[in-house]
């Protein structure tokens, strides 16, 4: 009987693997939403400036991670801020992540939903997924974030196939008139703060801390692993505004899927149907991870951190977060509403958790070293 | 303790298994199921006005079998409907996937395709790049009479608009469902698409319809068509017959360049021709220089009135197919809204210029 060791730690991970990891968690689900929400080409810029903000919070992160605390792992939390308060900081994280995790996880099954399976039971399309990402948290940290490096290289060559639109003759530069915004109004800031908690999940990283060993150069990998990102949104949306013209952009609900039903394959028809489980890989990853946090988590509010970790522990952590999926699904999803108040929440818990946790961390620091 | 940890030991095998076991079993998630030889994976649809402001929807079955083939109508309110209706009439079931071609009836495309565009458009399993196309007169005639002649008829006419699509032939405008709804949601351009006529034996490329929006209102001649064509983004014919001067230009491309005044009162647009002449009918000693020059001189502006009666006959449509408005877009200001550029459209002066550089195959020397 081999032990339990799903938080055992043999050999540190580089800058490499933080760089991946910033970059795919950035690319969770909003990616594939947010050019029908941005629509005015000008909006570029506001990509622009929301990765200049992102930048700004990996510089702070960096400054923790270049500190003695995050080797220590829960240690150094405890030694920052004392037990009790890291149990109530955990118990805010862990409703942030469950409410980023439901709206993830919604989201990609109204893709699949919309695309692949139209008549099948949501609930499947729920535990499926569940189920695989629980499978996978099993292997470990370790392998989890070793496993960052096939997700990145499964996924990113997506982003070429658009590149076609550019030379197709779909449309002209005047598509992305005006290119300096004419006025800038309320919805312009409201998907300006879209854009920056879409950017959120590094902050998720600092729970990696003892695994992620980027001291020599954090805030170089990590800059890197953000530039990536700005890149992918400015050609995603940039192709779409291109590709869609402006107001009817703002009719499609998910713009990167439905660009990739115009390819034409002489092989098979739907190409999209083939896509749509390619950008599945990144999101199973992000779950697979967010599980493993939220078990880990769930340890600290309980006080058990000290303990070794038990799978049934682990396996009745996914149960209630499926069952919370599956819940939020069931009676607050498909309303009227429809994913609006999830999604607002998320919005306004990734921004805040994005730009918070860094300063928190980085202020810590600071009142340690000088009391 | 030990149960469980068996148990996760063998966790993929599980979900192998049990994924084996509900794709097999009766109890799937899935209540769609696809048998080859139970499919009708139909190729073009033709609309048209039904009575009592009903559509009326016919298409041809079996699509690609070697069974005899028959042409289907129904009568229905919903565009669904009629999948429903051909369902229950016909022993295969239909499918949507292979649909490449929707013919749309003159009558019905003049009261507006919004609605049935929409429904296409949405339908994730229907192919954005489905050829869209206005028919005058009765299809359902011409498929009735040609069915015994040409059975692979719908596969036939599927080719000839992949053929004129790819690589711009150049010949005939093709539109497909992306760019069509592309236009109608576009900021001042109309759509365009082609229209044919149809008759008992024949199936004649006509030229091209303009929309408002999503409503048909007038439609070039043959003639004026290929200079749409060259305006157009297309920019390329292959032959360009002018019986009135008893010559056909080969090989003919176009440059255009288009001008918008800063007030919007004027638009210039110079069109470059470049191609040779490929047929000569006329009187003229085409070997002399100075004839070859007044024959130049007059297909000139010929093709200057050609250009302008065409511009002005979508000003006095209001529309704008080519895209003109666009030119009113500038980096940094913003844009006008499209009564405003309608309104510029209808009032504004047009300069055209031709400049003609056509060849014959011979020599042409000063004196002959």
């Amino acid at each position: 009987m081999t032990p339990f060791s799903i938080f055992r730690r043999t050999t540190d991970y580089g800058g490499l693997y933080a760089m991946l990891l910033v970059n795919r968690l950035q690319m969770v689900y909003f990616a594939l939403v947010i050019p029908a929400y941005l629509v005015q080409p000008y909006m570029i810029w506001a990509i622009f400036a929301a990765g200049v903000l992102s930048q700004l919070n990996l510089w702070l992160l960096s400054k923790w991670f270049a500190s003695r605390y995050p080797e220590q792992g829960r240690g150094g939390f405890v030694n920052l801020f004392g037990g009790t308060t890291l149990r109530f900081l955990a118990a805010i994280g862990l409703v942030a992540l469950t409410v980023k995790i439901i709206v993830i996880t919604l989201g990609y099954t109204d893709i699949i939903q919309q695309f692949i399976f139209p008549t099948m039971n949501r609930t499947w399309l729920i535990l499926f997924p569940a189920a695989l990402a629980c499978f996978i948290a099993m292997h470990g940290m370790e392998s989890l974030i070793r496993f960052v490096v096939i997700a990145f290289l499964c996924t990113f060559w997506i982003l070429i196939l658009f590149l076609y639109f550019w030379f197709a003759g779909h449309g002209s530069i005047r598509d992305l008139y005006p290119i300096l915004p004419p006025s800038w109004s309320a919805g312009d800031w409201n998907s300006l703060l879209l854009l920056f908690s879409s950017l959120s999940g590094p902050e998720y990283l600092v729970c990696l801390a003892p695994w992620l060993n980027p001291r020599r150069h954090p805030l170089k990998y990590m800059s890197i692993g953000n530039t990536m990102t700005i890149l992918e949104y400015l050609v995603l949306f940039a192709t779409a505004v291109i590709f869609y013209g402006p107001r009817y952009l703002s009719t499609i609900r998910f713009p990167v899927v439905d660009m990739t039903r115009y390819f034409q394959s002489p092989i098979f028809e739907r190409i999209d149907i083939f896509v749509v489980p390619i950008h599945m890989i990144y999101f199973i990853y992000a779950l697979s991870l967010f599980l493993l946090l939220f078990f880990g988590g769930v340890r600290i509010v309980a006080n058990r951190a000290n303990r070794p970790p038990v799978r049934t522990a682990f396996l009745v952590c996914c149960a209630i977060v499926t069952a919370a999926i599956a819940c939020a699904d069931e009676w607050s999803w498909e309303s009227k509403v429809r994913l609006n108040i999830w999604q607002d929440l998320q919005i306004g818990l990734g921004a805040a958790g994005y730009a918070v946790v860094p300063l928190l961390l980085v202020v810590a620091i600071r009142r340690k070293g000088r009391a | 303790m030990l149960e469980v940890v068996r148990a996760t030991k063998w966790l993929p095998l599980f979900l192998f298994l049990g994924s084996v076991c509900v794709a097999v079993s009766g109890c799937r998630p899935l209540p769609q199921k696809n048998t080859l030889e139970e499919l009708a994976p139909v190729i073009f649809w033709s609309i048209d006005e039904g009575t009592g402001g009903k559509l009326k929807i016919s298409t041809m079955v079996p699509p690609l079998i070697q069974e005899p083939k028959k042409l289907l109508t129904l009568q229905v309110d919903l565009l669904e409907q009629g999948t429903k209706g051909f369902n229950l009439r016909y022993d295969r079931e239909w499918k949507l996937g292979q649909l490449r071609i929707l013919l749309i009836s003159e009558s019905l495309a003049r009261k507006g395709i919004g609605s049935i565009i929409n429904t296409l458009m949405t339908n994730p399993e229907i192919s954005q790049r489905l050829f869209l196309a206005v028919v005058k007169g009765d299809f359902d005639r011409y498929v009735g009479s040609q069915l015994k002649e040409q059975s692979q008829l719908d596969y036939a006419l599927y080719r000839m608009f992949k053929h004129y699509e790819r690589k711009n032939q150049g010949e005939l405008t093709i539109v497909n469902l992306h760019q069509f709804m592309k236009k109608v949601y576009s900021r001042y351009s109309d759509p365009v698409l082609p229209i044919f006529q149809a008759d008992e034996a024949d199936f004649v490329y006509e030229g091209s319809a303009f929309f408002k929006r999503d409503r048909l209102v007038a439609n070039t001649d043959k003639s004026k068509d290929q200079m749409f064509q060259l305006l157009s983004n297309r920019h390329v014919l292959k032959l360009f017959p002018i019986p009135r001067y008893y010559t056909t230009i080969g090989q003919l491309r176009s440059k255009v360049r288009w001008k918008l005044s800063r007030d919007h009162s004027e638009l210039s647009v110079t069109v470059a021709l470049r191609g040779r002449i490929q047929e000569y009918r006329g009187a003229r000693n085409l070997y002399k220089r100075s004839e070859l020059g007044a024959l130049k001189k007059e297909i000139q502006s010929w093709l200057e009135q050609q250009t302008r009666a065409l511009l002005e006959s979508m000003q006095r449509e209001g529309v704008d197919p080519l895209q003109i408005g666009d030119l009113t877009l500038r980096p940094a200001s913003k844009p006008i809204d499209r009564e405003e550029w309608l309104q510029e459209w209808r009032k504004m002066r047009l300069n055209v210029r031709i400049d003609l550089n056509i060849q014959p195959l011979t020599k042409v020397s000063g004196e002959f």
